[in-house]
């Protein structure tokens, strides 16, 4: 059943990342894109929790629900200006590399050193980031 | 702004957005995450209605089959890696989503949008995909 679920979240995610491009190509109004966007996955979150109780007492919860959508939102409206500029298979795979961060910071902050694996995996990371920006700006000569 | 610009930015906010769900585990906030999640979209939805409206641009259908699509594949993305994640092992999960969605929305640059990938993008491509399986194990 995990396996069906990731199923589920690969083509999930998939069909965000190629919708970015979708837009572009359909000259698509952004805006209304994003609106779009947000208000189907917030009913149907609604849809999926239904029954569930949302009520909490922490003020933190709503603190990071509130800077969640903001920069959400900031972010998806920057990376589709991005990828109206430039190629969805780069950009998604540069995007996809943010891994790298809380990698970083939870070593830093919270003291989780990475294992070996992940070490590899830091340094693949930058060696991949470069050669993707070496790609970008032969793509623009 | 250029694209370098662009993608920059939005490689540091989605960073921001990752380190969040990280404090949220950190600071014991798990039992808040559907009201979280709700939040996140509705404060989203909040933001994009004011965005356009103010450019009061004609009603596009396209652009609601797109964004519903979009939302939809978010929400699924979401749901399916974390019901995965539940139920299957972590180590086999996680690389699967992300390294496979990732591989998926490469491909399809070249195969639906034409997009032509040079020697040095399909080896990021390649060598960022075996990171994030490396990372995500």
């Amino acid at each position: 059943m995990g396996y069906l679920y990731a199923i589920i979240a690969i083509i999930g995610f998939t069909v965000l990342g190629v919708t970015y491009k979708l837009s572009d190509r359909l000259d698509c109004d952004k805006r209304q894109v994003n609106l779009f966007l947000f208000a189907t996955a917030a009913v149907a979150v609604l849809i999926w929790r239904h029954g569930t109780d949302f009520h909490t007492h922490s003020l933190l919860a709503f603190v990071f629900g509130i800077t969640f959508g903001t920069s959400a939102f900031v972010n998806i409206t920057i990376f589709r200006k991005a990828v109206a500029k430039g190629r969805i298979s780069t950009s998604w795979t540069i995007i996809n590399l943010t891994l790298i961060v809380p990698v970083l910071i939870s070593a830093l902050i919270w003291r989780e050193f990475p294992a070996p694996r992940h070490y590899l995996g830091l340094a693949l990371t930058v060696v991949a980031i470069v050669l993707l920006g070496i790609d970008v700006g032969r793509a623009k000569e | 702004m250029s694209y370098r610009q662009l993608l920059t930015l939005s490689f540091l906010l989605n960073s921001l957005g990752l380190v969040l769900i990280k404090a949220v585990g950190e600071l014991g906030l798990d039992d808040a995450d559907p009201l979280i999640v709700l939040l996140m979209y509705s404060v989203g939805s909040f933001w994009a209605f004011l965005y356009a409206a103010i450019a009061r641009g004609p009603f596009h259908r396209p652009s609601l089959l797109v964004g519903a699509a979009a939302g939809l594949g978010s929400v699924a993305g979401m749901v399916g890696s974390l019901r995965a994640a539940a139920l299957a092992p972590g180590y086999v999960a996680f690389p699967l989503v992300y390294g496979g969605s990732m591989l998926l929305v490469a491909l399809a640059g070249p195969v639906l949008f034409k997009e032509k990938i040079g020697p040095y993008g399909i080896a990021g491509i390649v060598i960022g995909a075996a990171a994030i399986t490396l990372l995500s194990v």
